[in-house]
């Protein structure tokens, strides 16, 4: 049975799932009062970020006979989590309160969606990868479909729901074979099994390889890769912003987690197999998620394809990391980059959605590309942030997207063979074609003129903070070493032995 | 005996699933997806996962299907029938479905008939009743047992011979569960916005 010093290990999990809680006894005590809920979601949330820095400091743990484990990379997952449900909070008070959508529902809804992404990030079980995917995903529905008297949020929210649950339907399918054809959920006994394969113990059947090409549609569908990319640009265009803020990294950075416990984790014996299919699927996310992005008008659609574009990259890293030989240097540092290049992306994303969400605090005010049309003039703080964030998009040095990038192709390059090396130099050419579109919006802030009837930009407190944080975040991630070390603990987290 | 039975009801299930996906008129696509899960319900048993099969027929069955009762009843399934636009995508969708039943047929036939003239696994007294379900649900499987009662709180807010596959279907249902009241949620709102309920007309939104 478990014991209280190890129920210690759920510590951050269990205050987020009751801060969700909290946040509608709140609700129901004084109704209505945003900034009460507001407050109270951010000093939990900051409570839970302390909370996981200092069990991080107790080392590693397995609970539930091994369905949970707190190692480094549930920590750092944890804690980026943690940051996006903050910084999330943070932003939607400006743009909810005009609309007279209500805080609290919106605050619990994404902290029960956070508090799946952690249990997610944290299993060593298929059903309960399963269950915290679920946790993360039907709220995330909810989310998406918030504004329920808008025509365009209800409409994204029905594709994001349909698609949604169709690929948690192949990959519940894929797990049910994996489980039934190596006869445990736990993924420790799942890697045995196909090492016993890998060395020929036994025969791979074919209903495990066809769970195994479930696993992967399903995750694919789970971080948007190409061509399992359809719900995206729907779902992040009609959903409130500081909504398509938060599944634009959210439940990315959770399919992430989801790759690296079952593919890195459970399924790494097999990685000679998998990762023809990763180079393929990276390369056509690359290219397509920007080429499409080059013509969309729309701020929100565009930042969708790019975000599908950023996967693509993100995907380079597991490539390296599956083409690499067991044990070499090059497999760590393709994890690494993996996860490195999440970190990363999810502040400058989440600050790019954030200036919009800023901008679009007057209702009326669409997503259209027209709307930055002499920013730069008008309000010239958000401005400035907004160039910084998608500056580090394009991955210009010394902002953190430059080292992301560098962190996943450099491993590429080094994996050896044909495949990685061309795989690296797809990525180089898509970034360069991507400064084109992150660029033109650049332009349009600062050359064109604004429009006769244009308004500055006015930021709450919150909506300041949490702008400022993200700038901040965007610029010292990739040069204060912290974040690289943090990061290089929860790669080898990962390849320890079982 | 045994067989006759498994035949009944996998021709139930298979007819059901079909009936469900074809039949036009919402309500009784409805109970077709009724006759499916009772069809399931009865394979379970044979599969002596009674527990299983008993919260198959009152949680799908019965709850679940009420709420798709009710949601037809108020989106008004008589009056309009679903619309089969959308003909260009239909025989590529053939396509692919072909393709992936192949693929099954091969992975089963290449996995699974070896076995299909044997008992299977034996089992001991008491496998799969209510009583060694809550044992396995409250030792192996707490974790996951947890998660799924949180995620019930979130909606409301809005063959090995061991019994874990009972445990991922008794798991699944709860899940699904959510899903169709998220789901079904979503579809009244679409319906008090005055949009097209048929998926396929929802349009605004492209690019």
């Amino acid at each position: 049975m478990t014991s209280p010093a190890e129920l210690l290990a759920l510590a951050p999990l269990a205050l987020v799932a009751g801060l969700a809680m909290l946040v509608i006894v709140v609700d129901m005590i004084r109704p209505g009062r945003d900034s009460l809920v507001t407050a109270v979601a951010v000093i939990g949330l900051v409570a839970a970020i302390v909370v996981t820095a200092l069990v991080w400091t107790t080392g590693t743990r397995e609970l539930f006979d091994g369905a949970y484990v707190r190692d480094d990379l549930t920590n750092f997952l944890d804690l980026l989590f943690l940051s996006i449900a903050l910084l999330t909070i943070l932003f939607s008070p400006d743009y909810l309160r005009p609309r007279a959508l209500p805080m609290a529902e919106f605050a619990s809804t994404l902290l029960f969606a956070i508090s799946g992404a952690m249990l997610l990030g944290a299993s060593r079980d298929l059903l309960v990868l399963f269950l915290g995917l679920e946790l993360l995903v039907l709220p995330g529905y909810m989310l998406a479909g918030f504004a329920k008297r808008d025509g365009f949020s209800t409409e994204g929210a029905i594709k994001y729901f349909l698609l949604g649950s169709f690929s948690s339907a192949i990959l519940l399918f894929g797990l049910a074979l994996t489980w039934g054809y190596t006869g445990s959920t736990r993924v420790t006994d799942v890697a045995s099994y196909l090492e016993g394969v890998v060395a020929g113990n036994q025969a791979l059947s074919p209903a495990l390889v066809m769970g195994l090409a479930l696993l992967t549609t399903g995750a694919a569908f789970k971080i948007a890769a190409v061509p399992f990319h359809y719900w995206t640009p729907d779902a992040y265009q009609g959903s409130p912003t500081p909504v398509t803020g938060y599944l634009s990294v959210g439940p990315k950075v959770a399919a992430f987690a989801l790759i690296l416990r079952l593919f890195v984790e459970a399924l790494s014996p097999l990685k000679g197999d998998w990762v023809a299919i990763v180079v393929v699927l990276a390369a056509l996310t690359m290219t397509l998620g920007n080429l499409v992005a080059l013509t969309q008008d729309n701020i929100k659609r565009m930042l969708a394809y790019s975000s599908i574009a950023h996967t693509g990259y993100i995907l380079v890293g597991l490539a390296a990391f599956a083409a690499s030989p067991r044990g070499s240097e090059a497999e760590r540092a393709g994890l690494f980059g993996l996860l490195f290049y999440s970190l990363a992306y999810a502040f400058m994303n989440l600050g790019a959605f954030g200036v919009v969400a800023a901008l679009q605090r007057r209702p009326g005010v669409t997503s259209q590309i027209s709307s930055f049309s002499g920013l730069g003039r008008r309000a010239l703080g958000p401005a400035l942030l907004m160039t910084l964030f998608l500056l580090s998009l394009t991955g210009i040095p010394p902002l953190a997207g430059f080292f992301a990038k560098a962190y996943v192709i450099l491993p590429a390059l080094q994996a050896g063979g044909v495949w990685l090396p061309l795989l690296a130099v797809i990525a180089v050419l898509n970034a360069a074609a991507a400064a084109f579109y992150y660029l033109r919006v650049i332009i349009v802030m600062f050359v064109q003129d604004p429009p006769e009837n244009a308004a500055g930009v006015s930021t709450g407190r919150a909506m300041g903070v949490g702008l400022a944080a993200t700038a901040i975040l965007t610029i010292v991630i990739g040069v204060v070493p912290t974040f690289v070390d943090i990061t290089q603990r929860a790669a080898n987290a990962l390849l320890a032995p079982l | 005996m045994a067989e006759v039975i498994f035949f009944i009801a996998a021709i139930g299930v298979i007819g059901g699933a079909c009936g469900t996906v074809m039949l036009r008129n919402a309500f009784y696509a409805v109970l077709a997806l009724v006759g499916h899960l009772l069809s399931l319900a009865a394979l379970f048993l044979l599969l002596r996962a009674e527990f299983v099969a008993a919260a198959q027929v009152v949680v799908y069955a019965g709850a679940v299907m009420v709420l798709y009762v009710f949601v037809v009843a108020y989106v008004g399934g008589m009056g309009q029938p679903l619309a089969g636009s959308g003909t260009n995508l239909r025989g590529l969708s053939i396509v692919f479905a072909a393709i992936l039943l192949v693929e099954f047929l091969i992975a089963i036939l290449g996995s699974g008939l070896t076995q299909i003239d044997t008992e299977g696994r034996g089992f001991f007294p008491g496998f799969g009743t209510p009583a060694e379900m809550g044992r396995l649900l409250l030792t192996k499987f707490l974790l996951a047992f947890e998660a799924a009662s949180f995620l019930l709180l979130v909606a409301f807010a809005r063959a090995n011979g061991n019994q874990e596959g009972q445990i991922f279907a008794i798991i699944v249902m709860v899940v699904a569960a959510c899903e169709v009241a998220v789901g079904l949620g979503m579809i009244v709102a679409i319906f008090r916005r005055r949009l097209p309920v048929d998926v396929d007309e929802l349009r605004e939104l492209a690019g």
